[in-house]
């Protein structure tokens, strides 16, 4: 119909049969080498849309965005369903029916475990069905309904639920905002959350209507107890200016969305990124960061990754350890002591509260290592007194800074250039609502991202032992795919003084919730160390490449009086740096030195452009007390076997390299490849020795994982990181 | 809008110039047939509510100008898509060969999720046929989608065509559930609620950029 005769009829002349029959000719396929034929001069095509035609495909947009609003309102309404069953739920689901609380046993109905959630339920609340491998399962409703959910969303295919709308709900006390607020945008929060926890919050989600729920019981309680009670979780919206001290109103989708443009691509990368199961995971685990301090349970509403964090500090605050902890130079953010009554159980009724929050001061080291970005510190003088702090880019990423301080600042990869820009701050309080959860209150870093840590600890003056019962730690970030953490403890007292006694719990696997209920005890504790010292905890990652950090508290011993048990609940902080961090934390975090990578998707090239910067920290290999090292790089699976070296930097344990090497590979390939990296030390006469590894792929963890994902999430950026150099033998 | 549906599909129709992609879907959404020839204007998309197992699925249909001046916009449109429509015009040899070049497009940049389906379209112009049904069938077979030679001028298999994308779909759908819940087996840490995924193809959905 179109072929060539009906040109006459329309001003263009139908290119691409055109087009198509030259390449035919040249025996070149038209989908790849697209770029190559349309960049010869040529003027007969019109490439530029002109007004009609722009017009038109604007009116189709148009109406696909009333279709989509409408499927949003409709998986809203699904995913509301879902939220409400799991609301209702009634029982525990060992010795009860999850749904209905019905009890089994002997005179109770039968139990079936649900093969999702894994919970006991009742015949009349289980739905029988059959896996992919024709087995017999049952499901409890609400999994089966979740399952429903996936499946009508579209949530299947898409690897996360898609972007709704929750249903508006008949009741009153909504604002006319109600329904910018509550869009939820999955995707990108899900992403966020997942993966750039530290930095690139550029969305929020936001249940407006719960969120009354939370202002309406944070003035109850703010008004029946002490203040200690109301925390408050802000939440980021970027690009808008400071206004930290309105609540709610600008943490809507809105204003994320307006934000600056680099923003706004960042997040339309984002949306549609997460994953899966990942989505569920995280976002439930990301609910609980909320949950654990504020004991709302039901609220629904998430707040993501805040770098910049407000909170409302009562007026009545009335605790001598805030004045000391002002004064003190190592305040402990974010801490909150229960008083005991001997008895570390009766914190529950007896809340005679302190808090410590953290001083707005920044320590002179502090101060020299941020010097790059210091750290803004706005005093709101509204009703409710508000303080905001902007954070540093990449709060995990400061544990590397300290080490590496030669990390450039001007080569800044396009991720962390957006983590740099100012945000705006809006915080909405959440109030501890459930009478028997410990009041908390978030430090002046107070980063509800990081988690907390919960443990009791108990000072024995005759024998010298400070005994820490590790409890647990809650909604740590997480470092894998799965949206999981391996995480442990280390315990360590500091500043170390003339002994060192580090401490380490187990790992618990796989949570990001880890119950750890472990006693560790420091033996020859003197007066004096409980006067002068803190107990620091690392909860750390545990990976064989150099436990990635997860979060640190500190707690000042002074404030633990002896035979009594204390119990804390502190929200971890970043890592704080102390002069011999080998000494104080061991030297496993640092073993095989570090290695700056750049990665870079050039789609240009349909290549992945490995660059490799330089090495810190080497292991001396040779009798020199020196090691001449080069690097090896291969991208696996690889078909070809490519293999590449960079030169051999002699006598070196710093070496920079500045080498660039050119993987072709697909864009969607590279998720499923790993780039191995190896370092080498080059001897003449026996073989080279293995100065340590690194493996990015999507199955790594932590930093290496973002920085891959980055990679591939955002081609044609040089994205830059320092990673730890592991030592056990990579295959290449 | 007080039209309830169950599922949401997005589909998608690709294929040369002037083979009929158009046609298709207005026969498909309109019943009806159209001679003259209006090239679409990048994108285009019709909406037709089908019922498979008792069950309401909404389709939303785009459909994609073949010409290559849009490829920019239309290649935009793949990634969301759950099934995807390859239409060629059995009277032209040419648009045949292409459907090469138009599965390694899905292949680049759709989901790695995504149903096909492949259609011989203008099946009543048996007198000016080109392309054989058996080389079509070949072609299908050697990708492993379905085939079907359609007339969107005579309504020859045109609902068919787009029930039995719908239908494969929704199968995928549910196998895909039952997958989920079946993690691979060995390690003993029972987690159900967020079992081992494969990091595949979920990454590929962003770069949309």
């Amino acid at each position: 119909m179109d072929c060539g005769d009906s040109a006459a009829k329309h001003r263009w002349v139908c290119p691409s049969d055109r087009h198509l029959a030259l390449r035919a000719k040249l025996r070149t396929g038209w989908s790849v080498k697209t770029q190559p034929l349309e960049s010869l001069p040529k003027a007969q095509e019109p490439t530029v849309l002109d007004d009609t035609e722009q017009a038109m495909i604007l009116e189709v947009i148009r109406r696909a965005e009333h279709i989509d609003l409408t499927e949003q309102e409709r998986v809203g309404r699904l995913v509301d369903r879902v939220d409400n069953m799991k609301r209702n739920a009634m029982g525990n689901g060992s010795n009860q029916c999850v749904l209905c609380g019905t009890k089994f046993g002997f005179l109770g109905s039968t139990s079936y475990l649900c093969h999702d959630c894994q919970k006991f339920v009742c015949s009349k609340c289980s739905i029988e069905t059959s896996s992919s491998s024709k087995d017999q399962i049952w499901l409890c409703k609400i999994c089966s309904e979740t399952r429903e959910m996936w499946k009508k969303s579209g949530a299947w295919f898409f690897k996360g639920l898609p972007k709704y709308v929750l249903p508006e709900k008949p009741a009153s006390r909504q604002r006319p905002n109600m329904h910018l607020n509550s869009t939820s945008q999955h995707p990108a929060t899900t992403f966020n959350s997942t993966w750039a926890k530290h930095g690139m919050s550029g969305e929020t989600e936001n249940d407006s209507s719960s969120e009354d729920e939370l202002m309406r019981r944070s003035r109850l309680n703010t008004g029946a107890s002490v203040a200690s009670a109301a925390s408050a979780l802000s939440a980021t919206s970027v690009g808008s200016a400071l206004s930290a001290a309105s609540i709610a109103s600008a943490v809507s989708a809105g204003s994320s969305h307006s934000g600056l443009s680099n923003v706004g691509k960042l997040g339309a990368g984002n949306s549609g990124t997460s994953f899966a199961r990942d989505n569920f995971s995280r976002k439930s685990s990301h609910i609980k960061v909320l949950r654990s301090p504020s004991g709302l349970a039901e609220s629904g509403t998430t707040a993501t990754a805040t770098k910049t964090l407000s909170f409302p500090v009562p007026d009545k605050v009335d605790s001598p350890i805030q004045n000391n902890s002002q004064n003190s130079h190592r305040s402990n953010f974010g801490l909150n002591i229960v008083d005991p009554v001997a008895d570390e159980n009766s914190f529950l009724t007896q809340s005679q509260t302190a808090i410590l929050h953290g001083t707005p001061q920044v320590s002179p080291q502090e101060s020299l290592h941020h010097r790059s970005s210091p750290t803004p510190i706005t005093w709101h003088n509204n009703s409710q007194r508000t303080y905001s702090f902007r954070r540093l880019p990449g709060l995990s990423r400061s544990w590397r800074d300290w080490q590496a301080p030669l990390l450039s600042s001007d080569e800044i990869s396009a991720s962390s250039d957006c983590l740099r820009l100012p945000r705006s701050v809006s915080g909405h309080t959440i109030a501890a609502a459930k009478p028997d959860d410990i009041p908390t209150l978030l430090g002046a870093h107070g980063s509800a991202q990081l988690g907390s840590v919960e443990l009791s600890l108990l000072y024995d003056r005759h024998s010298g032992c400070l005994h820490c019962r590790l409890l647990r730690a809650k909604g740590l970030k997480s470092t894998d795919i799965n949206g999981l953490a391996d995480p442990f403890c280390k315990l360590n007292l500091l500043p170390i003084g003339n002994k060192n006694n580090r401490l380490r719990t187990q790992t618990i696997h796989k949570t990001c919730n880890p119950e750890f209920n472990e006693s560790l005890t420091f033996y020859n504790v003197t007066d004096s160390d409980m006067a002068t010292k803190a107990l620091h905890i690392l909860v750390l990652d545990d990976d064989k490449y150099g436990h990635d950090f997860l979060g640190e508290a500190r707690i000042q011993l002074s404030g633990v009086p002896p035979q009594h048990a204390r119990h804390f609940k502190v929200f971890l902080d970043k890592h704080y740096p102390v002069e011999d961090e080998e000494a104080a934390w061991g030297e496993d975090l640092w073993t095989r030195g570090q290695i700056l990578v750049t990665l870079c998707y050039s789609t240009k090239r349909r290549a992945l452009i490995v660059g490799i910067v330089r090495c810190l920290n080497l292991t001396p290999m040779d009798s020199n007390g020196s090691s001449d090292p080069f690097v090896k790089l291969q991208l696996k699976p690889d078909t070809h076997h490519r293999k590449y070296k960079t030169g051999i930097k002699w006598q070196s344990l710093n070496p920079l390299f500045n080498e660039e090497f050119v993987f072709d590979t697909k864009m969607t390939e590279l998720q499923q490849k790993t780039l191995v990296i190896t370092v080498w030390d080059k001897d003449h006469g026996k073989s080279n020795d293995y100065l340590g590894g690194l493996e990015l792929s999507c199955l790594s963890k932590g930093e290496r994982l973002r920085h891959w994902v980055d990679a591939i999430k955002f081609p044609d950026h040089k994205h830059e990181g320092w990673h730890q150099l592991v030592d056990t033998p990579l295959p290449m | 809008m007080a039209k309830t549906y169950d599922y949401l599909f997005k589909l998608l129709l690709i294929g040369d110039s002037g083979v009929g992609k158009t046609c298709v879907l207005f026969r498909f959404s309109e019943d009806a047939f159209n001679t003259s020839f209006i090239s679409t204007i990048g994108i285009d998309f019709k909406i037709r509510t089908i019922e498979l197992d008792g069950k309401k699925i909404k389709l939303q249909i785009w459909d994609t100008a073949g010409q290559e001046r849009f490829r920019t916009i239309t290649t935009a449109y793949y990634r969301g898509a759950m099934g995807i429509m390859l239409v060629y015009d059995i009277t032209n040899e040419k648009s045949f060969e292409n459907i090469k070049n138009w599965i390694r497009n899905i292949e680049e940049n759709a989901s790695a999720d995504v149903e096909k389906m492949l259609l011989g379209n203008k099946c009543e112009l048996s007198e000016k046929r080109q392309v054989s049904r058996e080389r079509g069938e070949a072609l299908a077979i050697e990708y492993g989608i379905k085939f079907m030679e359609t007339s969107a001028k005579a309504s020859i298999n045109v609902e068919e065509a787009f029930y039995t994308l719908a239908r494969d779909i929704k199968a995928k759908t549910e196998k895909k559930l039952k997958e989920a819940s079946n993690p691979p087996k060995g390690g003993h840490q029972l987690k159900p609620a967020e079992p081992q995924r494969k990091p595949t193809n979920w990454l590929s959905r962003c770069s949309l950029l």
